[in-house]
C-alpha cells in the first residue's frame, strides 16, 4: 500500500455536523420560539386596548355623595328572579362606597385638604373628564356628518314614537 | 444563523394576536348636552339614526337594522311617581309584550319582556329630585338575544341619569 493510498482528503462538502444533529436542533429552537411566541400572546391578551373604559368601572367618590339621586341598580334580568323588589332594598350598586384616601405621609397630610376638597377635586376631575368628551365627540362627528347619519326629530316623545313604530 | 433567525421571526407570527383574539367592540361614552346623562354604548354596533332637535334624546339602531336603542330625559311635567310612571309605560309602549320583569327602586324601575319576536328592556331613572326622567330602552329580536344581552348589560352598567338640574334649557 502506498503512502497516497492512505493519506486522507477531507471532503469539503460533508458537514462538521451531521445532518440528523442539525435538524433535531432546529426543531428544539422551534418549538422553543414557539413557546415563547404562544406564551408572550397570551399574556399581552390581558392588556386592555382601550383605558378609557376604566374610569367606568372606578367607583366614582362624588357619586356616592353628591348625587342627587339613587344609585343606579345593576340588577340585570338574568341575574335575579322576576319579583318585584321591596323598595327599602339597596340597589347592589349603592354597596360601592369609595374607599377612604390613603395618606402616603400622614405628618404632611395633617394640614392637608378634608373630605370635601376630596369631593370637589374628585367633581372636577369629573367635569373636565366629560368636557374633554364632548369635545372629542364634536370633533368627531361635525355637524354636517351627524345630520347624514343622525337624522333629526322634534323630541323624546317623537323619537320613542319612532322607535316603537318600526 | 439566517436560517435561525427565519425560524424565530416564523414562530413569532404564527403566535395568535392579541387584539384579534379580543375583537371586542370599542365602548365610547355618550353623555348629552342638555340634561347631562350619560352612558357608554359599543360603536361597531349600535351607530346614530335619529336625534331630537329639542336636545333630549336619541334613536341607535345597529348596523343590521335589526336592534334600536333609545336614551332621552324629559321633564317630569306629569309629575308621575316611579309606579305610576311604570304603569304608564308598561300599558303605552308594551301592551304586545309579555312583561316578566320589573324591579324598582325608589328612583328607578326596569321594565322587560318579550312577545314572539321581539325582546325589549328599559330602564327609567329619576333624577333632581323626581323632576327629570331618564331612560333608555333596547328592543331586539328574540333570535339575537345572545348578541344583545350582554350590549344591555354593558349600557346598564354605564347609565347615568340627568344631573343638570335646572341649568338645561327650556325648549
Amino acid at each position: 500500500m502506498s503512502d497516497t493510498e492512505l493519506q486522507w482528503i477531507p471532503d469539503e462538502t460533508t458537514p462538521a455536523i451531521p445532518v440528523r444533529t442539525r435538524v433535531v436542533s432546529i426543531v428544539v429552537f422551534a418549538a422553543i420560539f414557539l413557546a415563547i411566541g404562544v406564551v408572550i400572546g397570551r399574556l399581552t391578551a390581558g392588556i386592555p386596548a382601550n383605558t378609557g373604559s376604566e374610569a367606568i368601572r372606578r367607583p366614582s367618590p362624588e357619586k356616592s355623595s353628591q348625587s342627587p339621586v339613587e344609585p343606579p341598580s345593576m340588577a340585570l334580568k338574568g341575574e335575579e328572579p322576576p319579583i318585584q323588589k321591596p323598595a327599602s332594598s339597596p340597589a347592589p350598586q349603592t354597596k360601592q362606597t369609595p374607599s377612604p384616601p390613603v395618606v402616603l405621609n400622614p405628618s404632611s397630610a395633617e394640614e392637608g385638604p378634608g373630605q370635601e376638597d376630596v369631593g370637589k377635586r374628585a367633581r372636577a376631575v369629573r367635569e373636565r373628564r366629560i368636557e374633554s368628551t364632548r369635545r372629542e365627540n364634536r370633533e368627531r362627528a361635525p355637524d354636517d356628518q351627524r345630520d347624514v347619519f343622525s337624522r333629526p326629530m322634534r323630541d323624546y316623545q317623537s323619537l320613542r314614537q319612532y322607535m316603537l313604530s318600526r | 444563523m439566517h436560517r435561525l433567525l427565519y425560524i424565530f421571526l416564523m414562530c413569532f407570527s404564527l403566535a395568535p394576536p392579541a387584539q384579534g383574539r379580543e375583537a371586542l367592540p370599542d365602548w365610547v361614552l355618550y353623555v348629552n348636552d342638555r340634561f347631562g346623562f350619560s352612558f357608554r354604548y359599543p360603536v361597531g354596533v349600535f351607530e346614530p339614526d335619529r336625534r331630537a332637535e329639542a336636545g333630549d334624546g336619541e334613536v341607535f339602531t345597529d348596523v343590521g337594522g335589526h336592534a334600536r336603542l333609545l336614551v332621552g330625559a324629559f321633564e317630569n311635567v306629569g309629575v308621575h311617581s316611579i309606579q305610576s310612571y311604570m304603569n304608564f309605560i308598561r300599558t303605552e309602549s308594551y301592551s304586545g309584550y309579555n312583561v316578566d320583569y320589573a324591579p324598582h327602586g325608589q328612583t328607578w324601575f326596569v321594565l322587560s319582556g318579550e312577545n314572539d319576536q321581539n325582546v325589549f328592556y328599559e330602564k327609567v331613572m329619576f333624577s333632581c329630585s323626581g323632576r327629570l326622567i331618564s331612560s333608555f330602552a333596547l328592543i331586539y329580536p328574540v333570535a339575537r338575544k345572545a348578541m344583545f344581552d350582554p350590549v344591555v348589560t354593558g349600557i346598564e352598567k354605564t347609565f347615568r341619569p340627568a344631573t343638570n338640574c335646572g341649568q338645561y334649557v327650556r325648549h
